[in-house]
């Protein structure tokens, strides 16, 4: 069954600015699809739409099963949301914050307690549990509003840039703790800038531009897609001319440059067969390969792509 | 991390979420200290009052005992046939039975003169005009425990307006602007519940305010006058009744403001001074505008005079006076709040949340 389904959903601002036109989409259990698209794509509007923040125009969107306009209560029972830069009220603490939540959502509150407790020490905030939300950094409310977002294991959690204002340590844990959730059972809707952040985590991947749906596959479809455009090979051994004019005539290789002794840049075009091909070719013609890199992500590719194409 | 998966949940009742909702609000106006800024208003005005304004005001202390001497003049209006010469009372609020005449010392008997209570003067069968005689009156003032009570009574609708823009005007848009509905909107609650959670837990702010301020009514008064307005608690209704309706309007303008200030400027004007200003208007026009909520509001004084209310009186310029009608009051105070209730949450269930 469907978690997240979005039907024809149409967001119109004013008389002129269509902010989502017609977005269809749909999200299966136990799976974690990434949200691209561009600055004013569209991404934060759909998932305001789908946390009740607002209304549509038209269309609909249900969170199982479940209308999010019109029973909103019933649709967000079971969701869990981080939507744009997060703000507490000041003069509660973590703990307190938790714990309006917590009962709003259905919890007991020894419940909530415990939980609390697991997911603040989990997220680096166990120190600060009982300071005032007020005095937190970014990074810590950042922290605390994907503590909240999980303290009541939703089936859906609407993440909406959940790594933004972390530094790059805390992207790296919070990615391991949405792997490790996924893996849990959860479903996971997030909306993201950073394409390794998708490549690496997600396993479906819809793109939107301009409120429309440009992409909607899984991050393998994806990257069986993608021709790379540049190769960049790191040697072991500075290879002879011999061997060097032996990699241009190769399938697929455009041009071949010399950075440096021991690098080649290789411009290439094929998808991922065809460069799993090359490098046994490369190590046939007697070329000691240290690396073997294609040149960006196959997401970023696409993405750069269709953006553009978009447009 | 321990995580057994997602579970199904089923919230609590709407009920319980407004009483969560309300809890919160107030703990908000504690820990930022507006509450206890709406307290020490109502407390350093009612010291104020009854130390220095209301004093000044009455020319002296609210009881006691005066003596004063009379001034005499010749008394020939046929008014009152056979009394000859008329002394003038300085004091007001001569408590009845209490007034002495002495004549050179002597007590003069009270057929020989009449109080003329209305108009603080004492009528005489003799003609005391240009005689040497010294006529004094002592007697015992108070203000009567209605027109104490109702002189603290003139400043409530400021104390209303105060407690209801501090706790009230900006707590929707406050959401808004302060991003946090971001973080409570998307949970399973209906706008509507966090429209009343807010509207209980503000009006619990002015209750304490208002029922703090009659309580120090009835206290002073005790300790002034001996005596308490008899139909404080009928007042006190009122105003829980007015501070109903003047938060509903609160709450209705902070739904449709774009910005916490705007709705707090909003919400003070129409209550100090649209509505009075539109009252004031009415009147002199002749119109009786039992329909404003302030209008309807000073049901709050004019109910302490239960037993001999107030009728309307009419003459040219600020002769004209209008008195609202206790029951259509209660009516028109009652339909403005369960109104602006229902557009209050009409408006905020249907508003996006666009930062």
């Amino acid at each position: 069954m469907d978690v997240l389904r979005i039907e024809e959903l149409t967001k119109v601002f004013g008389k002129s600015i269509t902010a989502v036109d017609n977005l269809s989409l749909s999200v299966r259990r136990g799976t974690m699809v990434g949200f691209l698209g561009p600055n004013g794509a569209g991404k934060t509007t759909t998932i305001k739409i789908l946390t009740n923040l607002m209304a549509p125009t038209s269309g609909s969107a249900y969170l199982e099963g479940v209308d999010v306009s019109c029973d909103p209560k019933s649709a967000l029972a079971s969701v869990g949301a981080v939507v744009e830069t997060p703000e507490f009220y000041p003069f509660l603490t973590a703990n307190e914050t938790l714990m309006l939540l917590g009962r709003i959502r259905g919890m007991t509150d020894s419940e909530t307690r415990d939980r609390s407790k697991e997911l603040l020490t989990l997220f680096g905030l166990g120190e600060r549990a009982n300071s005032k939300v007020g005095t937190f950094s970014k990074g810590m409310k950042q922290r605390l509003a994907l503590v909240q977002a999980i303290l009541h294991r939703p089936r859906l959690l609407i993440l909406d840039e959940p790594t933004s204002g972390l530094d790059p340590r805390g992207m790296v844990e919070i990615r391991e703790i949405l792997r490790s959730l996924r893996d849990n059972g959860y479903t996971i809707f997030m909306s993201s800038h950073l394409l390794p952040e998708v490549q690496e985590t997600c396993d479906r991947v819809a793109m939107i531009d301009c409120g429309r749906l440009l992409l909607e596959k899984s991050v393998d479809e994806i990257s069986s897609m993608v021709t790379a455009d540049r190769i960049e090979v790191v040697l072991a051994e500075i290879p002879n001319q011999d061997v060097l004019s032996r990699v241009s005539d190769l399938r697929g290789v455009t041009d071949v440059q010399m950075p440096s002794s021991l690098k080649l840049s290789i411009g290439y075009e094929g998808d991922a067969k065809a460069r799993d091909l090359l490098l046994r070719e490369l190590l046939a013609a007697g070329l000691k390969v240290a690396s073997f890199n294609p040149h960006g992500l196959a997401l970023e590719n696409v993405y750069l792509k269709i953006v553009k194409g978009s447009g | 991390m321990a995580d057994n998966g997602p579970l199904e949940r089923t919230p609590i009742s709407d009920f319980a979420q407004v009483l969560l909702i309300a809890r919160h609000e107030l703990m908000k106006y504690i820990r930022g200290r507006r509450f206890l800024g709406v307290l020490l208003i109502v407390i350093v005005l009612a010291l104020l009052l009854y130390g220095f304004l209301l004093p000044g005001s009455y020319g002296g202390p609210f009881a006691g005992s005066r003596d004063e001497y009379l001034h005499i003049e010749p008394y020939s209006y046929e008014g009152y046939p056979g009394y000859q010469s008329v002394g003038f009372l300085y004091g007001p609020n001569i408590v009845p039975g209490t007034l002495r005449i002495t004549v050179n010392g002597s007590e003069l008997s009270s057929y020989e003169w009449l109080f003329v209570g209305n108009e603080s003067l004492v009528l005489f069968k003799q003609d005391f005009t240009g005689s040497s005689a010294v006529v004094q009156a002592s007697y015992n003032f108070a203000v009567s425990p209605d027109q104490f009570a109702g002189s603290f009574l003139d400043f409530l609708p400021f104390i209303v307006t105060i407690c209801v823009t501090v706790a009230g005007a900006d707590s929707l848009i406050g959401e808004l602007q302060a991003k946090t509905a971001c973080l409570l909107f998307p949970n399973p609650i209906k706008r509507e519940i966090i429209f009343l959670g807010k509207l209980v837990g503000s009006y619990s702010v002015g209750l304490v305010a208002i029922g703090s301020f009659y309580a120090a009514i009835a206290f002073l008064s005790y300790v002034a006058l001996g005596s308490v307005a008899s139909y404080l608690s009928l007042s006190f209704g009122f105003a829980v009744l007015f501070l109903l309706t003047c938060l509903t309007l609160a709450l209705a303008v902070s739904s449709v403001s774009k910005g916490t200030t705007g709705a707090l400027i909003l919400t003070f004007l129409l209550l100090l001074a649209i509505f009075p200003m539109i009252e004031e208007a009415g009147t002199a026009a002749g119109m009786k505008m039992w329909y404003l909520p302030t209008f309807a509001g000073d049901t709050v004084i004019y109910s302490l005079q239960f037993d001999h209310y107030p009728r309307d009186t009419f003459g040219p310029g600020t002769a004209t006076q209008f008195f609202p009608n206790l029951g259509l009051s209660a009516i028109v105070l009652t339909s403005y709040s369960l109104l602006l209730i229902a557009l209050g949450m009409i408006v905020f269930k249907r508003r996006d949340l666009s930062f």
